[in-house]
């Protein structure tokens, strides 16, 4: 099936993302986290681009999608309002169930987008990944405060672009390494270094946002949740049950032998499970656009 | 990779799955209308009925039926008592670092099969006694009991504290009931045969789901914690050994109650009668029959007996008591004795 790449000017920037599959199916929006690009999700593309349209945004900042002098373009408000845009432009009429899958970074937005979609949302996917609420309340244990030390060090004005003009490589070839991935299964080393340099904005976006945000009521999912964790993982702690069913209604929590990336190290036991779980998702057309979405369109404060 | 890996999720929705087939029914698979044969033994024992050297004829085959009865008691009395302990041992943990739902299945399983073992178990002695003439509720004063002990709250404790303690006692309860069927099984033809189908029904179930401590025990020493209980959590297969071997070493003290109830049924007379022998045994003799040589009880006290048990606990680094190297007695049915 042919992937396409798509670009359009969004909300006064350049955003890209990747297509492939028909329009007339349900979509899979996979969401990548740091220091990855849509890329990453190559294999799962290609085991469900028969039963799903699957678009793969490239995160702000990160190759095609221009990056922005403001660094609220970053934080998942105004990454959501960019998805909302991406899914009008490849659903128009929003007929179709959107099944949201994020990773790492990408998680964190996939769970702010799901919160959003109301009943368009046909499910959602979280592979080592946090709402927002999640990570910051996860920040006060020390054991995640010691894994996510990165986090801190990007907080740094431009260390994002020193650590991806100058060290990019190297870094993230040992953060992969650490991340449990054998050097045949990470990604070219090209796209990582073009993916780093602006995508460290994100995660100075996101703990501003994060912080400012910790008390606000979390929105529970009603839809099926696949949460799925390697026990593995040296950056990200797996969440505790009460965490998850504080935001999803009936979540279904998976821990893999595997690291951060689980779908790279176990696409096999990757692909089994989601196939059970898109089994068991209703699919059918939803309601045209809620109201709670249109609100939140309407409040585009972030242009 | 793990022995026991609690994270390879379409093993276990396997062993979902042959658990439920192979399953067997409390009243259906158990020939409970068969008149127990209480002229036979229950137990094979060794060539000093454990520790009654001596011992004759009939008074073999009392003590016989008597240690059959305690481990009955034992088994179920350890099987019911996890029901209390599910909560702080299984529940809250899995909660705390979450596991694949195929874990919770398998642990619903596992409780749910333990609390018919011990239906199973107390249903024998009960029908034991009853077709054997004694009273059910005097005969429970000679068997063990967990409940309300300081065994209880020991592991309670450490469990609600984030110990492991429960679930090693659980692997070694469930390897001792494998070992013991397989002993049992050794004189198949001589032993009553009503015990010999519970004890044959209880170890195939066990044999499917005895993996599960080991699974626990796998998870929870993945979990991550902070270095104070990273560092006790090293004790808690000595925690368990130390209060079990205690609670099994009391419990036994409770043989000697036979004294004040010889008048009441010749099965007690018999036993009470045996006593003299034991005391004639020198306590050093006597420590090293109950650790290192007699069946039953050496298997239950020392942990060496429990082979996949010290396997676990060697590969994770725990503490352990320095048991003596067991060396198990051959055991015979009283014909056969010497």
């Amino acid at each position: 099936m042919k992937t396409q790449l798509k670009q359009q000017q969004i909300r006064g920037l350049q955003t890209a993302w990747l297509q492939s599959g028909s329009s007339t199916q349900p979509i899979l929006l996979l969401l990548h986290g740091y220091p990855d690009g849509p890329e990453i999700w190559d294999g799962l593309e290609a085991k469900f681009n028969e039963q799903f349209q699957v678009i793969r945004p490239y995160g702000r900042g990160t190759s095609h999608s221009a990056p922005s002098p403001d660094l609220r373009r970053y934080g998942t408000h105004a990454e959501v309002l960019d998805l909302f845009a991406i899914l009008r432009e490849v659903d128009p009429k929003q007929s179709r169930k959107v099944v949201v899958v994020g990773h790492d970074l990408g998680g964190i937005l996939a769970w702010a987008l799901a919160g959003q979609l109301e009943n368009q949302l046909g499910g959602l996917v979280v592979f080592n990944s946090l709402s927002l609420q999640q990570a910051i309340v996860k920040l006060k244990n020390p054991r995640q405060l010691f894994r996510s030390w990165y986090v801190g060090l990007l907080q740094i004005p431009r260390m994002g672009q020193f650590v991806g003009t100058f060290l990019g490589r190297q870094l993230h070839h040992y953060a992969y390494t650490l991340g449990g991935l054998s050097t045949n299964l990470q990604p070219d080393r090209a796209s990582i270094s073009r993916n780093a340099t602006h995508a460290a904005n994100r995660y100075r976006a996101l703990l501003r946002e994060g912080i400012a945000s910790s008390r606000a009521p979390a929105i529970r999912v009603k839809q099926p949740v696949l949460v799925v964790c390697g026990n593995r993982d040296p950056f990200v702690l797996p969440p505790t049950i009460d965490e998850v069913e504080s935001q999803a209604v009936s979540p279904e929590i998976r821990i893999l032998e595997a690291g951060h990336w689980p779908f790279l190290e176990q696409p096999a036991s990757i692909h089994s499970l989601l196939v059970r779980f898109f089994a068991k998702l209703k699919l059918d057309a939803p309601n045209r656009s809620t109201p709670a979405v249109q609100t939140f369109l309407s409040t585009d404060c972030y242009r | 990779m793990p022995r026991y890996n609690p994270f390879d999720f379409e093993k276990l929705a396997a062993q979902v799955v042959r658990q439920r087939k192979h399953a067997f029914d409390l009243n259906a698979d158990i020939p409970w209308q068969v008149p127990i044969d209480y002229t036979r033994f229950l137990l094979p024992l060794d060539s000093d009925a454990i520790a009654f050297p001596g011992a004759a004829p009939e008074q073999r085959l009392a003590l016989s039926q008597l240690m059959g009865l305690i481990i009955n008691s034992t088994i179920a009395e350890m099987e019911s008592v996890i029901h209390v302990l599910r909560h702080d041992a299984w529940t809250k943990p899995l909660r705390a670092y979450p596991a694949n739902p195929e874990m919770w299945e398998l642990g619903d399983l596992f409780f749910e099969e333990e609390n018919k073992h011990a239906l199973v178990f107390n249903r024998y002695n009960r029908l034991f006694c009853e077709q054997a003439g004694l009273d059910p509720e005097q005969v429970d004063r000679l068997l063990p009991k967990a409940f309300g002990s300081w065994f209880l709250h020991a592991i309670r404790a450490n469990a609600r504290s984030g110990g492991t303690a429960f679930w090693w006692v659980v692997a070694s309860v469930e390897e001792v009931s494998l070992e013991l069927f397989r002993q049992i099984q050794k004189d198949k033809n001589g032993v009553e045969p009503l015990y010999l189908t519970v004890h044959k029904r209880h170890a195939e179930e066990e044999a499917r789901h005895h993996n599960y401590a080991f699974l626990m025990l796998e998870l929870l020493s993945q979990k991550n914690v902070g270095l104070a209980q990273r560092l006790r959590r090293k004790t808690d297969l000595l925690f368990a050994q130390v209060f079990s071997t205690g609670w099994v070493l009391s419990e036994l003290h409770r043989i000697f109650e036979v004294k004040g109830m010889r008048s009441d049924h010749p099965f007690y007379e018999t036993l009470a009668g045996c006593l003299p022998l034991f005391d004639k045994v020198p306590l050093s003799t006597l420590l090293q029959k109950l650790f290192v040589s007699a069946p039953y009880v050496g298997l239950v006290l020392n942990t060496k007996n429990h082979k996949k048990t010290h396997q676990l606990s060697q590969t994770l680094g725990m503490l352990s008591a320095p048991f003596p190297e067991p060396a198990l007695n051959e055991t015979l049915l009283n014909e056969n004795a010497a």
